[in-house]
């Protein structure tokens, strides 16, 4: 067992060493075979909880944008798989230093085989687009999402088809509410958080508010998007698309 | 000055609290002795100083914040005026309950990696004479003088590496500290031990995987029995007239590749009834054989004394992590009673042993399949509660929650996750994000109110969010508990009507316990990173 360990504690050695001279330290298992083998380690270790495509499952966040939350580079990443995240269920591996680099390469490798997704578009004139539809005027992260985030999250395909069938899967963070108080006022809004006993809203302007579930006689939530099926050509969705990667707001 | 030197010897030489003491917690309330209360493990208290009519003038008295994000899962004891609590990962800290002031702190060093599954918990301590006794990820259990939190022992139970670990509050019965490891996921071989509560030598040692030439080994295909699991994540009960300590079992490995496993796989996912001297096994219950889930009796068995078709009779009142409710003969282990208390996909029903009639086709698939419940349960480790008030049985219920399960193989490695599979659930296991948008149409979290004579609902309290927290009944007529949303609250324990509730802003993932502060009764429940402790306000 001691034999387990041994290659980890070696590995943070050059891991601590690189932070000391603030370079980063990129991963030196990295060839096709390594990637086969992370595959290997990561469906017997890590999809219980990120799924066996890394996509996530409701123990574990997606690992396959390429975009991370807790860490950016290899070695944060490193870091995170050999001592896990404290305070999290994500726990702490008994990897080799070998064997974690392997995972993170075949992690890597799900971002790359997305970003793969090309843009044939042209994104001055998806900006043109952009603006005569209106999209800025809901794309503002409170009434919907910053969609330069969403770019970073989600694959193309689901963008193009969120243009053409808003109403294909919206996510519940943008779903709203419509309720009545007892005093006959009506509220709406998008719904931002709610529990046993309340309910978190932006109203139509914008204002933050929170509103008890005793106050109410009626309360219903509405799951539909608010943005319309925009009928678009290919071209056109591809010039949107285009826009969005080049960096929307 | 001759007089106060002569006190304060009498105070060392008397052992502070010998086993009479565990044995009649009960007549003790203004102490909380063990983990579950009494060795009952009711979660009741026969306190009324908090009760129906003034419960609504709660207020806080203090607060203890600890120093760590991980999950706060912590119960602590209470006795003659200190209390024994733990901050993650495996510290412990005596702290005064009149002010939250604390007297001492002991921190244990822990190896870099260990690997206790799902958060580096810890959920109280055992107390015996003069000793406080924790259990350590390490596998070590540890004895500390209950005075200076000295350490007076320390015994390794297992090999760590391996995938053993120890998460939960020990048990001291009689002159013997009694304790099991976790590691399920990781292909260990659990077993309920008794050490020496003065030296820490080994006493006896109950295997829950049977080996070769050992009775039950026959329920395991092949060597799947070498990597079996059956963890121990929580403590278990006692009853002194017959001399029986009860401990519930956790699931079969690997969890989700049940094809590797043929047969009953004993003894996962049973209730043992050891011998409390010798470890020796009187009987045992399993209410899911051949696991293909997960769904570990990983719960506090509570005891009770009934009137059971006209007679009295010694009885534990289960609700399983499959989603039935179950009555056993605590003597004999005779299955009385066997009820869904909540929605359920896999079984057919229970036949008239108890044991389930599994429908086909419901275990994991390639493709994944969709069953009620879903990995975390019907309920899981959070306590339940027995009020001999009320007669009610009361649980953390997961209603309408599924998940579908997937299969794959796995060879086994020392130290590493051997699972076999993996589950997707629209609802996370734990949650410590404060942003909950979703829709209660994947399941919810409810407080069941069950009649145990019929395993019918009394009345139950249903929340927007799931709840991990257990309960606590008492002879002022309320239940006490807490919620992922960061609630805590007090029922009526005979309607479930909410008489009382404080925002404490993080989720509550422990059980609530009373006690008596210079005769005025206080609650405390940890929530968050920290333990709040409540009286009524005058
Ligand atoms: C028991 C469930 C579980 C297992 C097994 C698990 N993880 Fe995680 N992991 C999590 C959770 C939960 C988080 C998110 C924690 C948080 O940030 O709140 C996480 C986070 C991560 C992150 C950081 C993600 C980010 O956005 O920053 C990485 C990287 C990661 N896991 C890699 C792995 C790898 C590699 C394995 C297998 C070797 C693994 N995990 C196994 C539950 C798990
Ligand atoms: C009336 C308000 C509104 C308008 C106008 C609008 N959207 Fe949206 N859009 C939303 C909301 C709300 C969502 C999130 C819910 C959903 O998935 O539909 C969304 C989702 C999206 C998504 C998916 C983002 C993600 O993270 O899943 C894309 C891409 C998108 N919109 C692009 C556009 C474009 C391009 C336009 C203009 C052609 C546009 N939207 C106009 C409100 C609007």
């Amino acid at each position: 067992m001691l034999r387990q360990i041994a290659p980890v504690v070696l590995f943070f050695a050059p891991v601590v060493a690189a932070q000391e001279s603030s370079a980063i330290l990129s991963n030196p298992f990295n060839t096709p075979a390594d990637r086969i083998e992370g595959a290997r380690l990561f469906r017997s270790q890590c999809a219980n909880c990120h799924a066996e495509d890394g996509r996530g499952t409701s123990a574990g966040p997606d690992l396959s944008s390429g975009a991370f939350k807790r860490a950016s580079s290899d070695e944060g990443l490193f870091q995170i798989v050999a001592k896990g995240l404290p305070g999290t269920v994500m726990p702490g591996f008994s990897l080799s230093g070998r064997e974690i680099w392997q995972v993170l390469a075949f992690i890597r490798s799900l971002s790359i085989s997305r970003a793969r997704e090309t843009v044939t578009g042209d994104a001055s004139r998806g900006a043109a687009l952009f603006r005569t539809h209106g999209c800025g005027g809901c794309h503002d992260g409170l009434l919907g999402p910053a969609l330069g985030e969403s770019v970073r999250r989600k694959p193309l395909f689901e963008l193009r088809r969120s243009i053409t069938d808003p109403q294909v899967e919206v996510e519940s963070r943008w779903w709203r509410l419509r309720a009545a108080t007892h005093d006959g006022a009506a509220l709406s809004g998008r719904r931002l958080n709610e529990d046993t006993h309340s309910v978190q809203y932006a109203d139509p302007s914008g204002r933050l508010r929170t509103v008890s579930k005793a106050d109410l006689t009626q309360y219903e939530i509405v799951r539909k998007s608010p943005m319309p099926p925009f009928d678009l050509t290919d071209g056109e969705l591809d010039d949107l698309l285009a826009y969005l990667v080049s960096g929307a707001p | 000055m001759r007089l106060f030197s002569v006190l304060l010897l009498a105070a060392t030489l008397a052992a502070q609290v010998p086993y009479s003491r565990l044995r009649d917690a009960a007549k003790e309330p203004g102490s909380w002795l063990t983990y579950n209360g009494t060795y009952f493990s009711q979660h009741y208290s026969a306190l009324d100083q908090v009760n129906r009519a003034n419960v609504s003038k709660l207020g806080l008295q203090w607060v203890f914040q600890a120093r760590s994000l991980e999950k706060f899962e912590t119960t602590p004891l209470v006795a003659d005026g200190v209390m024994y609590l733990t901050e993650p990962p495996n510290n412990v800290i005596a702290v005064d309950p009149a002010t939250g002031r604390p007297f001492w702190m002991y921190e244990h060093t822990l190896p870099e990696v260990t690997y206790p599954c799902c958060g580096k918990v810890n959920r109280g301590v055992a107390i015996l004479g003069n000793s406080i006794y924790h259990a350590t990820h390490d596998a070590k259990v540890v004895a500390l003088d209950a005075r200076t939190g000295r350490k007076q022992w320390e015994t390794t139970v297992a090999n760590y590496q391996e995938g053993y670990a120890l998460t939960h509050a020990p048990l001291a019965v009689k002159d013997k500290i009694i304790i099991g490891p976790a590691g399920g996921e990781l292909g260990i071989r659990g077993f309920v031990l008794a050490l020496d509560a003065r030296t820490g030598k080994e006493v006896w040692r109950f295997k829950v995987i049977p080996e070769p030439g050992e009775k039950g080994n026959d329920s395991w295909g092949g060597d799947s029995w070498k990597h079996g699991g059956g963890s121990i994540w929580l403590t278990g009960s006692y009853d002194p007239e017959l001399n029986l300590t009860y401990w519930g079992t956790g699931n079969p490995g690997p969890d989700w590749n049940p094809a590797v496993r043929p047969g009953d796989n004993l003894y996962t996912d049973c209730v043992v009834a050891l011998d409390a001297d010798t470890g020796e096994l009187k009987w045992h219950f399993q209410f899911t054989p051949h696991d293909e889930w997960d769904w570990d009796a990983v719960q506090v068995p509570v005891l009770a004394d009934l009137e059971w078709a006209g007679k009295p009779r010694k009885v534990m009142l289960w609700g399983n992590r499959n989603g039935f409710f179950y009555v056993l003969d605590r003597a004999t282990g005779e299955f009385l009673l066997g009820k869904p208390f909540v929605k359920q996909t896999w079984a057919r029903g229970l036949d008239a042993q108890g044991r389930p009639e599994k429908i086909p086709g419901m275990g994991p698939s390639r493709q994944g399949t969709k069953v009620w419940p879903g990995v975390q349960g019907g309920t899981n480790w959070y306590a339940p509660s027995f009020s001999p008030l009320t007669k009610l049985f009361y649980l953390t219920a997961w209603e309408d929650y599924h998940g579908t399960y997937f299969t794959w193989d796995q060879e086994y490695e020392p130290g590493k996750w051997y699972v076999g599979g993996g589950v997707k659930a629209p609802v996370p296991p734990t949650r410590r994000e404060p942003i909950v948008t979703r829709g209660t149409e994947d399941g919810y979290a409810t407080i069941r109110a069950l009649d145990p004579r019929t395993g019918e609902r009394v009345w139950e309290y249903p929340m927007a969010d799931m709840s991990e927290s257990g309960l606590l009944t008492t002879a002022g007529g309320v239940l006490f508990s807490g919620s992922r949303e960061g609630w805590f609250f007090a029922l009526d324990a005979a309607s479930g009507k909410l008489l009382w509730r404080i925002y404490l802003g993080g989720q509550v993932i422990a059980s609530p316990i009373t006690y008596l502060v210079n005769g005025k009764q206080q609650i405390s429940i940890a929530a968050g990173s920290s333990l709040f402790t409540f009286a009524v306000l005058e």
